[in-house]
């Protein structure tokens, strides 16, 4: 194992990284302020990456716009599920799992009959290849890279300095505390629905260009944002952003030295031992 | 005691049974057989399901447990030269190993958590029988699997599993089995165990109650029936292949049960059968399935959360409801209804039924 090696699979890790993270958070925040799981949450990365499909790829709109307006479709896609569906299942922590999966049929079988089940590509936003160090990275990727930093970093900046923000966090903090606060906490779900949502389409415009895409493609980084989501803890940012790391360096490492078989098996391996050891995830609060 | 069976019931379930025995009386038309088949298999996974879900926890990794037991059968008889007779109850003994170990682990964690991970075990398996060709066949699976031995009771009749009516009886004889298994358990001091723990799980374990090794025995015991049915599933097809056991698998079994109703075993027979068979029609429309499937699962949990099963009471307490002015309309779901079960299990309490272990 060669020095370049290794820094090329870190870089590749950093990237699967983030883009875990940026799923991983949008899960966590929408169970920290709603108490539900969403497992539609992969098909909203996938409605995303055909948003770019579509946009950037076939109509030629911006790069950085397309971005912008998947956020938005499916931030407000988010908005009508919350709100049509998703408020009745308040900590119904069963019913949740159940509505969510079926949602998640419905919009993988609606993408299905609309887009077609076969790949479709989606062209780079970014040619061009970058080298330092012994390691070779798209600019595409060296990209996603930048911008997945750049929207962790504003929604960090939102939850700590925005009232608003503010009022998210409590809200995941305690509900009915919130409530006696003064807290709108119907909007706060709302809108907690639309970030995470947003995010998941994100990852999904950034996943475009480097993997192929086609209505299937939202259920394995959903089960490995899942991963990410229990190792961090529940309802816990900062435990996302570290086990965003962990899984995607786990992925990286484990897919280049053995195979990417094996890379599943170690990430559910470690999920389960750190279920085992503290359950509420390394972030998570003990109830 | 709890609940009388009265006699309308009991004789309304002999009649059904016998029934279901005479069928291929009536017709040997293979494709009437071949759905009742799925029907029945679909039952048994429901009633797998139904165990499970009655002691709150939701597994979405069914699929799984059907694999494992298919795989085994398979491999049992291929490689081993074990009779399929042997194979199919090693098949359930299999599936419910696996479920113990992964059980013991898992169910201690809240039942989200719980539910999480058996998808992400669902998953992983597959994985293991995609890539693993040289046991497993990989994605194209393992063909020509055979059939089950003919049954020979000497100087009186022979049964050769070459048509689908052996089949039929097979599977007819595996779901009733399921389901007098789970009716024992209702009554038995288990079944009541289960439900104690459903309701209200601290309780339980002031009361004595080892919650995790009950949890883990519903868990095994869905497990099992989910195991049979693999092995049968494999020596029907003759074929086993990763793509019968897919996540979908378990969310239709999930969907059989749920959609059923869970307050009595007769909801995951109805879902199992209801939900097999109306499919079929939709051939037409392939592509859609899931979709309607989907659609299917959201809307009876926001209209009819307590499953097809509680139709009647709903239908009835409406009535009462007009009939009162202003409605005073018993729609509690909780509560004595027009069905003798006592305490009524349900999927959307409204109190946190996932506690923690």
């Amino acid at each position: 194992m060669t020095g370049a090696m290794l820094f090329q699979t870190l870089a590749n890790g950093l990237m699967l990284a983030f883009l875990y993270m940026l799923i991983a958070i949008g899960l966590t925040l929408i169970f920290g302020i709603m108490n539900i799981v969403n497992f539609a949450h992969g098909e909203l990365l996938m409605l995303g990456a055909f948003a770019a499909f579509y946009f950037f790829g076939m109509w030629g709109v911006n790069y950085f716009a397309t971005l912008l307006i998947a956020m938005m479709l499916v931030g407000f896609l988010g908005i009508l599920i919350e709100r049509g569906l998703l408020r009745h299942f308040q900590a119904k922590p069963l019913g949740s799992v159940i509505v969510t999966v079926g949602l998640l049929m419905v919009l993988q079988t609606a993408a299905t009959l609309v887009f077609g089940p076969l790949d479709k590509p989606v062209p780079s936003a970014f040619h061009g290849i970058a080298r330092f160090l012994g390691v070779v990275i798209t600019h595409q990727r060296l990209a996603t890279i930048v911008f997945s930093v750049a929207l962790i970093g504003g929604l960090y900046l939102f939850l700590q300095r925005t009232k608003t923000g503010r009022a998210m966090r409590a809200t995941t903090q305690d509900n009915e505390a919130a409530v006696l606060q003064g807290i709108d906490v119907g909007r706060i779900r709302s809108l907690g629905m639309f970030v995470g949502c947003a995010l998941a389409a994100a990852a999904g415009v950034f996943m475009g260009p480097i993997f192929y895409i086609n209505p299937f493609m939202g259920l394995p980084p959903l089960l490995k944002a899942f991963a990410v989501v229990i190792i961090g803890g529940l309802g816990s940012i900062p435990g996302a952003i570290v086990g965003g790391l962990i899984i995607g360096f786990i992925e990286s490492f484990g897919s280049t030295f053995v195979d990417p078989l094996m890379a599943s098996v170690m990430s559910f391996a470690i999920l389960i031992l750190v279920l085992v050891i503290r359950p509420s995830g390394l972030w998570g609060h003990a109830e | 005691m709890r609940n009388k069976r009265s006699l309308p019931t009991r004789l309304a379930w002999l009649v059904l049974v016998l029934v279901l025995f005479l069928v291929p009386l009536l017709t040997t038309r293979p494709y009437y057989l071949h759905i009742l088949i799925m029907a029945g298999i679909g039952v048994t996974l429901a009633l797998g399901m139904y165990v499970i879900m009655n002691t709150g926890q939701l597994s979405l990794g069914h699929a799984a447990f059907m694999g494992i037991g298919g795989y085994t059968s398979v491999l049992l008889v291929t490689r081993a030269g074990l009779s399929f007779w042997l194979t199919l109850p090693l098949a359930g003994i299999g599936a419910a190993i696996v479920a113990i170990a992964f059980g013991y682990i898992v169910l201690r964690m809240k039942g989200i958590y719980f539910s999480i991970v058996t998808f992400a075990f669902a998953e992983i398996c597959r994985l293991i029988w995609e890539r693993w060709k040289g046991l497993f066949g990989g994605v194209t699976g393992l063909s020509n699997i055979p059939r089950p031995d003919p049954i020979t009771v000497p100087g009186l009749l022979e049964i050769q599993f070459d048509s689908r009516v052996p089949y039929y009886y097979l599977i007819l004889i595996i779901a009733s089995v399921a389901a007098v298994i789970v009716h024992g358990l209702q009554r038995s001091r288990t079944g009541m165990a289960f439900s104690a723990i459903q309701s209200a799980d601290h309780l339980a374990a002031s009361l004595g109650i080892n919650i995790l090794w009950y949890k883990v025995l519903a868990f095994a015991i869905g497990a099992f029936f989910a195991g049979l049915a693999g092995s049968f599933y494999a020596h029907y097809f003759i074929y086993i292949s990763p793509e019968f056991f897919t996540v979908w698998q378990s969310i239709h079994a999930l969907a059989y049960a749920v959609i059923g109703g869970l307050a009595n075993p007769i909801g995951p027979v109805i879902g199992g059968f209801v939900l097999t068979i109306v499919p079929e029609f939709m051939r037409h429309w392939t592509g859609f399935e899931p979709l309607f499937f989907g659609a299917i699962l959201i809307l009876v949990m926001l209209l009819l959360p307590d499953g097809i099963i509680s139709l009647p009471r709903r239908m009835s307490s409406l009535v009462v409801g007009f009939r009162s002015k202003g409605g005073r309309s018993n729609t509690q779901r909780t509560g004595p209804g027009t069905e003798a079960v006592g305490v009524r299990p349900r999927v959307d309490a409204g109190d946190d039924n996932i506690h923690q272990g």
